[in-house]
């Protein structure tokens, strides 16, 4: 991706933009770009975003993504505690099992939507997208009467993804890690190092997180990773914006915040589970599962040149002259041949087949809606 | 033309812009002033760099300056119980503040630990606005208010304060709104409008020099208004600037998330620990720092100085380490070069025995040079605030 003046900026890297355990590895492995997430750097840049996308769907890849901080929540309540959090039933998430649970606010509005990790009865992690949710909790729990203990704790994730993330893991724990299931997670060690591995991702292929549960090691934890991965051609990059559209997986604060709520975001309506359990939202939720919503993240194909990059801003969206939404993310998949696009619509534009005008900085172009997500909706890839 | 510090450039990254990142009003104006770099503060673009930070600091000192801190993302509070909400979520006392009237206010967690420190400005009743410094603290408003049974609202409203600091200040102000801004005291605010455009005054800034903050009710009429205040400054040699490190670190101005963080607590902060106001009310927090009160603090954020050091010429990129005695003990979280006191000044932490003003410590820097200096008191001038606060016509 070419790096020009007029869609980037200069940056000082100050002492309170916090560093993850691998951000000296990541500049010896060539990073060029950063975002800033949770108040720290996360790797945004290293190579060319397509040949990337390739090796992520061949070969194997390891990211830092130590700005998924975790809430932990810990204590005699703290099941009801995190079940109140979350419009997900979690009398149905068992120990080591982790779930895609959204966080919602008293009007159903999405204030973090984090992998939950259930580490035992009374023991949760929310690896969190970009916003203070350990704020969130601390705030819901001073009046809740509930005996539970907040902390963001010393762990710092990584993620190993791709068809042959299967062999690196296998290499460093053993076969029995392979009898580990999409969405479970163990506690192990590796070397001595304290971990927790899940078998989940941001990219809709085979994948794996390695929470780091002692800053201190990450160096160490990041060579050994690409040893094990050497064999199977391991590379560092950079979370990837195509593959995570072609999944129809959300950037948190991109394409949906705290303004939208799970049953206007097309793919995250299952997420709002019927349940006893009186979770923060759940009148909002409920009362709007019955009128319908009124507008809705969908997906769409846009026609013109291949789209290199990301966007700099939102894209208005024109239907009849008006504008009537806007392009939250868009990118060219090559394997999709087309560009993809998340968009927000109102309901009566939002069926698939819809047609619409963009502004785009290159001016109009035409596009036309379609479900989420682009490739794989039973995430067989993943779960294979 | 663009004057900028290699030694600075060294220690930048290339960022990319993008939509998860919310721009200010005024950002495209900031582009247009020649801003060559940003920071990332509450999701938004803020300002990082326009011109060298000793020609910025004297303009601030000398005539007057103006900033786009839209980041500071305003929180509302307000509902027939906004009063109740806000007063528990913070220990400072505000069963007496009167409409119109602001604070320094500082929102604590059940520990005592500081989750934010914004400027709490009382435009209306029941209705207040945090101003935040870097963190989502709106999250923990709306967490207190899910589960407290409380009649409030607590939103994000379209509210986008822009800094006029400097020594005339007042100057400019009174040409856009008239002599009533000299009516204005220190900490409150006032309704005006600027060509037309409604506007909420307040006596604050981040500078402690003479300043005001203007907030934009709305978000199309940003670049309408940072024209309009750069007109009125003409005459004073206005020119836009990145926030002052050296003026609010002489001034014992803390930064947030860098100095601070939700682990500290306002007694850990020398100069903050009047803040935590006696009262009669319970308030989130409460317990922890009275026990902190009687029992003392084991560790302090306070003043260091280097007076025999050539002057430093970018910003730190991550915490220097303190040592005593050989003894690693702490961290520096800033230092600056001060051009008022002509040396280098900053805010470090060590432990309680460390803390008396006066103290020698060795400092690490990150490219491995060790320093000496001397821990001292915070703020570095102006004690009593007498800048700030003093006379508008003065």
């Amino acid at each position: 991706m070419p790096l020009n003046e007029e869609v980037t900026f200069t940056f000082y890297v100050a002492s309170w933009y916090r560093k993850s355990p691998y951000y000296a590895k990541t500049i010896e492995d060539g990073v060029k770009s950063f975002d800033i997430y949770n108040h720290m750097l996360i790797p945004t840049v290293y190579g060319d975003d397509v040949d990337e996308y390739w090796h992520l769907l061949n070969k194997v890849t390891m990211w830092d993504v130590g700005v998924e901080r975790q809430v932990e929540i810990t204590g005699p309540d703290a099941f009801d505690f995190t079940n109140r959090l979350t419009c997900r039933d979690l009398t149905r998430c068992e120990v080591d099992q982790c779930k895609y649970a959204p966080i919602t606010a008293d009007d159903g509005g999405i204030i973090n939507d984090p992998i939950l990790l259930r580490l035992a009865d009374d023991h949760f992690w929310l690896s969190l997208a970009d916003s203070d949710t350990l704020l969130w909790a601390k705030g819901v729990a001073v009046n809740s009467g509930m005996d539970v203990t907040i902390a963001e704790p010393d762990v710092s994730p990584m993620q190993i993804q791709g068809p042959r993330s299967k062999d690196v893991v296998r290499d460093l724990f053993g076969d029995s890690i392979l009898d580990m299931k999409y969405y479970w997670c163990r506690q192990v060690e590796l070397a001595g190092i304290p971990l927790v591995i899940s078998r989940t991702g941001w990219s809709g292929e085979v994948g794996y997180e390695l929470y780091l549960r002692d800053g201190s090691r990450g160096p160490e934890l990041w060579d050994l990773v690409k040893q094990a991965g050497e064999p199977y051609e391991i590379r560092t990059v950079a979370p990837n914006d195509i593959r995570r559209m072609e999944a129809g997986i959300f950037n948190y604060n991109n394409d949906m915040w705290i303004t939208d709520t799970p049953l206007e975001v097309e793919g995250m309506e299952r997420l709002v589970e019927e349940q006893d359990a009186d979770y923060i939202g759940k009148a909002a939720l409920e009362r709007q599962r019955q009128d319908g919503v009124t507008r809705k993240l969908t997906g769409a194909f846009i026609d013109g040149p291949p789209f290199l990059g990301w966007l700099v801003d939102f894209w208005p969206v024109r239907s009849g002259g008006a504008v009537v939404g806007r392009v939250t993310s868009a990118c060219y998949s090559p394997r999709v041949e087309k560009n993809l696009a998340y968009v927000w619509l109102p309901m009566e534009l939002a069926a698939p087949g819809t047609p619409m005008e963009i502004e785009s900085p290159d001016g109009i172009l035409t596009g036309t809606t379609t479900g989420l997500p682009f490739l794989d909706p039973r995430k067989d890839v993943p779960k294979g | 033309m663009v004057n900028e510090r290699q030694e600075m450039l060294e220690k930048s990254a290339t960022l990319y812009f993008g939509p998860w990142y919310r721009k200010s009003p005024y950002f495209e104006k900031t582009r247009e002033a020649g801003c060559t770099a940003y920071d990332i503060y509450n999701h938004m673009y803020i300002p990082g760099y326009y011109d060298d930070p000793v020609v910025e600091y004297w303009a601030l000192r000398n005539d007057v300056t103006l900033w786009d801190v839209a980041v500071e993302r305003t929180v509302e509070v307000s509902g027939p119980d906004a009063d109740k909400l806000i007063d528990m979520i913070t220990c400072r006392d505000l069963s007496s503040v009167a409409v119109h009237q602001g604070k320094y206010q500082l929102v604590t967690a059940p520990d005592g630990g500081i989750v934010n420190d914004p400027v709490l400005l009382h435009p209306k009743p029941n209705v207040w606005w945090m101003q935040l410094a870097d963190s989502d603290a709106g999250l923990y408003a709306l967490g207190v208010a899910a589960v407290a049974g409380l009649d409030v609202q607590v939103t994000l409203p379209d509210v986008y304060p822009m800094q006029v600091q400097g020594a005339k200040a007042a100057k400019v102000l009174e040409k856009l709104v008239g002599d009533g801004i000299y009516d204005l005291k220190y900490y409150w605010t006032g309704d005006f409008e600027i060509d037309g455009i409604p506007v909420v005054i307040s006596r604050t800034g981040w500078t402690a020099v003479q300043g005001f903050e203007i907030n934009l009710l709305g978000y199309d009429e940003g670049g309408r208004l940072w024209d309009a205040v750069l007109a009125a400054g003409e005459e004073h040699a206005i020119r836009p600037i990145a926030p002052c490190e050296a003026r609010r670190i002489e001034a014992g101005i803390f930064n947030y998330g860098s100095d601070i963080r939700l682990t500290d607590t306002p007694f850990h902060v020398m100069g903050l620990e009047r803040l935590v106001e006696e009262q009669s009310q319970d308030y989130i927090g409460k317990e922890a720092l009275e026990r902190l009160r009687t029992e003392g603090v084991d560790r302090k954020l306070v003043g260091i100085e280097f007076p025999d050091m050539p002057e430093l010429r970018a910003e730190m990129s991550e915490y220097w380490k303190v040592f005593k005695d050989g003894a690693e003990v702490g961290h520096m979280t800033d230092a600056v070069y001060s051009p008022g006191l002509e040396k280098n000044i900053g805010f470090v932490w060590v432990p309680i025995g460390l803390a008396e003003p006066g103290t020698p410590v060795n400092v690490l820097t990150e490219d491995g040079d060790e320093l000496i200096g001397q821990t001292s008191a915070i703020p570095f001038v102006d004690q009593r605030k007498e800048v700030p606060a003093g006379d508008l016509r003065g």
